[in-house]
């Protein structure tokens, strides 16, 4: 059945990357990063996950225990998403501050006028 | 102009049959591949996790001990954020000016000044008992910053940036950073002296109170930060 659930989380993989690609808001951008990040999370749950496992504490045999690799993993990713969220945040505000607009193309027609300005 | 949308409507087209591509891709691999009960990727860690005397935490033994440069390098990535985001701070402060604060209920309010205790003591507890069992200097940071910021909602962002000095604050960001690695880099150089001839146990405490202070620091000035410009633009 763990099959079934990981392919659902790859389904939300695919939508998020659509999205990360297609959607012109900054803020919906950084929400389908947030989207992909997440389950891909869900993910490594997933795929490791055995009725029955136990956390990897404690004196007992090795078979009894949940995979630990996979933990450690997910704890790297939860990090390095909150680190990356906060800074790609922080660098739309300052887009935003300066040109008053969340749209990605307005934004990229800002900075062409601009360009040329500076170039006439 | 209407040649332009049409380009476009190819693109988007091409960009979901693309990703839809690789999403298929991973989904015949799940299936295809070994079954998740037989695959398991860390059962050397856990073997070898058992080795370690003093560690019974194995998913501390295994970013702790095996990957550390995992823990490294995820420090370094955590320590750019904040650094670009005190950059910012500095080079454009808040333009809200003083006494137009957001009033926040009474329940955050009231609720605050004795939940913030009991969070800072969870967060040192996490810190000081990685090895033992649940937690880490990551985890540990994280609490104690979100318990300030707790306090901060309720009493208002700059009564506590003032109350927690920048400029002593970033000081002892940049000590708690530069321990942790040195401490780090030494273990990675000179295993058998650090690890070994103290049990381990010293300098693993050590180093978790590092990073859960580099940590906490860090999560204060991110959230602070956006605490303090919310409502504008």
């Amino acid at each position: 059945m763990s099959n079934f659930a990981a392919t659902i989380t790859i389904i939300i993989v695919v939508v998020g990357a659509i999205g990360l690609i297609l959607k012109k808001n900054l803020l919906m951008k950084l929400l389908s990063l947030s989207i992909v990040n997440t389950a891909t999370i869900l993910f490594f749950v997933l795929v490791v996950y055995r009725p029955g496992d136990r956390a990897p504490i404690g004196p007992e045999t090795v078979s009894q225990y949940a995979d630990p690799l996979p933990q450690a993993l997910v704890l790297t990713s939860i990090v390095i998403n909150f680190g990356v969220l906060a800074l790609s945040l922080l660098f739309t505000m300052v887009l935003v501050k300066r040109y008053h607009t969340l749209d990605l193309g307005k934004i990229e027609k800002f900075v062409k006028e601009e360009f040329e300005e500076e170039k006439s | 102009m209407e040649m332009d949308n049409f380009s476009f409507s190819v693109k988007k087209t091409f960009t979901v049959i693309i990703v839809s591509l690789f999403g298929g891709l991973t989904i015949s691999a799940v299936f295809l591949g070994r079954s998740p009960d037989t695959a398991r990727i860390g059962r050397l860690y856990l073997e070898r996790g058992f080795e370690l005397e003093n560690i019974s935490n194995t998913v501390f033994g295994v970013y702790g001990m095996f990957r550390f440069y995992d823990t490294l390098l995820e420090l370094m990535i955590f320590s750019t954020a904040v650094l670009g985001i005190t950059i910012f701070s500095d080079l454009e402060p808040s333009t809200r000016t003083r006494g137009e604060q957001m009033i926040e209920s009474h329940v955050v309010t009231a609720s605050a000044s004795f939940l913030y205790p009991i969070m800072a003591v969870f967060g040192l507890y996490l810190a000081f008992s990685a090895h033992l069992g649940p937690g880490g200097g990551f985890a540990a940071g994280v609490i104690g910053g979100s318990g300030i910021l707790f306090l901060a909602l309720s009493k208002g962002a700059e009564e506590m940036g003032r109350r927690f000095n920048e400029h002593t604050m970033k000081r002892v960001e940049y000590i708690a950073l530069v321990f942790a690695m040195l401490a780090m880099v030494l273990g990675i150089l000179f295993p058998k002296l650090i690890f070994e001839d103290l049990q381990g146990i010293g300098v693993i405490i050590v180093v978790n109170m590092a990073i859960g202070l580099k940590v906490f620091i860090g999560t204060w000035a991110i959230l602070h930060f956006f605490v303090k410009h919310r409502g504008e633009v």
